[in-house]
């Protein structure tokens, strides 16, 4: 059964729900070959096929959860559809989308410590970490870090985990955090410290 | 810290999101669902401020045109004179005590003033849309871009036309023309026409020597009686037209006599009374006033701006930064400038704005010195 998708003023057809592995390849090569081509990535279907994966997993990095990658990735691709038609680069869309998810999640996570400062939601736990394959010792260390996290600023925490789970530089850090460069080590120590102090590093 | 920092190496590779093409078209018609709840609520937001946008607009615009054109409400002058400017750029000039308004049955594109009582000049602006309409009680004065002056004094109707041409029109009469330079005066009775006088009624004034009173004379003192309690009409018949009774009477009788000559329809007796008493009576209290009076009558009613301008210069000679001193510079200026001497205009016109910066008759001084 098809299902139509409306982005901006633009209507798709949805493909089915299941798409086969040669409709997968084609959207993939219709994509790539747009970019090659140094065509404007403005189809906004093609672009969210092609990244939202990579925008969930910078979500997950950032949130720890996974009960709210969903609306992250969603919000992203709701500011992305204005933004599309204004990028000249082809090869700009994933490090802008990047952007994109690092400011929506930054937002969550403070609206997240405000409900938590007036006492309408709890404080996370990491127990259930969305981490599949991943070992008991694995899972332990990572729910052990998103804990320490809490426990500093939320933009601390941000740039901490796109420099050492994200594993992007400094310089792309302080890019996706829309500060200096500076400021991004300033934050990245912060956080440090505290990691250094409950893991005695 | 080697060991801290490989094994965050190592799990953080799991923390990752493995979607399939249902997760992802279900977040696909969620971002085309939050899509159009932004742009429903972008719509709501925009219609707000356009609402309210319009709503000021709109509150501004009819304040404006309640202060500029009222549809229902009068305009008054009880004390001084008045200038009132329409929307449509024309300017209406409202003499003391006189009483002016808009007609609500005006019927659309026609603005229909009503003149209760009193003296107003119209200076139309000409080709303006729709039809300018002055109604004064039986008489209904039509123009289209002239410059004109309207007096409903009783029961009589004076209509004098400095510039262009007028269509009057009055009770089932057919409509008659005045073109510049001429007047007429019309009464609650039929009148005569400029070119023939009606012997019964005779209520045309436009001859200043014209005699309207057959009856004969009473005593002084009753003509005094009758114009102190408003019954001008009455004084004036009973004044004569020789005004042997007033020869050698106080500032106080001249000044009654020229309002009786004035309010009765008869202007041109008017200035016989009051040069008499700036001669005779130079240094009474009233005689500023006098000199007033008359340069008003000379400038609005005989046509004869250049005498008036003198009278306003006296009236400032007379009484040096006194309360008339403002009134009768401006009026002296648009005195000057109906006369043609635009230079004197000028002139008179940068001394009041020197000496009235914030003077209410700034506009029409600036309006008729042609400083706009």
């Amino acid at each position: 059964m098809m299902t139509s998708l409306r982005l901006g003023s633009m209507v798709f057809a949805a493909p089915p729900a299941a798409p086969s592995g040669r409709i997968r390849a084609h959207l993939a090569l219709v994509s790539k070959d747009a970019t090659a081509k140094g065509q404007r990535p403005s189809d906004p279907e093609l672009v969210f096929r092609e990244h939202a994966s990579y925008v969930g997993r910078i979500a997950l990095r950032l949130l720890g959860r996974g009960g709210d990658v969903d609306d992250v990735v969603q919000d992203v691709f709701v500011e992305a559809t204005r933004g599309l038609g204004a990028l000249r680069d082809p090869e700009a869309v994933r490090g802008w989308l990047a952007a994109v998810t690092v400011r929506v999640a930054t937002r969550k996570l403070r609206a997240q410590r405000l409900r938590q400062w007036v006492g309408i939601e709890e404080l996370p736990s990491y127990a259930a970490l969305q981490a599949p394959g991943a070992s008991a010792e694995q899972r332990l260390l990572l729910s052990q870090v998103y804990r320490t996290l809490e426990r500093v600023s939320v933009n601390a925490r941000v740039a901490w985990l796109l420099r050492y789970v994200e594993g992007e530089r400094l310089e792309t850090v302080a890019q996706r955090c829309g500060c200096s460069l500076a400021a991004a080590k300033r934050r990245i120590l912060l956080a440090e410290q505290k990691i250094a102090e409950v893991f005695s590093l | 810290m080697k060991d801290f920092a490989r094994n965050l190496e190592q799990a953080r590779t799991h923390l990752d999101v493995t979607w399939d093409d249902a997760k992802l078209s279900s977040l696909s018609q969620g971002v085309s669902r939050r899509r159009a709840e932004r742009r429903r609520s972008r719509a709501v937001a925009i219609a707000s401020i356009a609402l309210t946008v319009l709503v000021l607009f709109g509150a501004s615009r009819w304040r404006s045109r309640s202060l500029e054109s009222p549809t229902v409400a009068a305009v008054r002058s009880v004390v001084g004179e008045k200038s009132w400017k329409l929307a449509d750029g024309s300017l209406a000039v409202l003499g003391v005590g006189t009483d002016l308004g808009v007609s609500s049955d005006a019927k659309p594109g026609v603005v229909a003033l009503v003149l209760r009582a009193g003296t107003a000049r119209f200076e139309v602006v000409p080709h303006a849309p729709g039809t300018f309409q002055v109604v004064a009680g039986d008489v209904v004065v039509e123009v289209v871009g002239t410059v004109f002056t309207v007096e409903r004094r009783a029961s009589r109707v004076r209509v004098s036309v400095d510039k262009g041409r007028v269509k009057v029109t009055w009770r089932s009469d057919a409509p008659f023309y005045l073109s510049a330079g001429e007047s007429r005066e019309l009464a609650e009775r039929p009148v005569s026409s400029p070119t023939t006088p009606d012997s019964a009624t005779p209520l045309a004034r436009d001859e200043p020597n014209a005699s309207p009173d057959p009856k004969p004379r009473a005593s002084a003192k009753d003509w005094r009686a009758l114009a102190q309690d408003g019954d001008f009409e009455g004084a004036y018949r009973l004044l004569g037209p020789d005004k042997a009774s007033v020869t050698a009477e106080s500032a106080g009788d001249l000044l009654l006599a020229a309002d009786v000559a004035r309010l009765s329809g008869h202007p041109s007796e008017a200035p016989p009374h009051l040069r008499k008493l700036l001669r005779v009576h130079r240094a009474d209290p009233r005689a500023p006033l006098a000199a007033f009076t008359l340069g008003r009558v000379l400038l609005e009613e005989l046509g004869d701006p250049r005498g008036a301008a003198d009278a306003f210069q006296l009236v400032r000679h007379l009484a040096p930064g006194s309360p008339l001193d403002e009134n009768a510079l401006a009026r002296a200026v648009e005195a000057w400038s109906r006369a043609g001497e635009v230079a004197q205009a000028r002139g008179l016109a940068a001394e009041y704005v020197a000496k009235y910066p914030r003077g209410s008759k700034l506009r029409l001084v600036r309006h008729y010195a042609g400083l706009d």
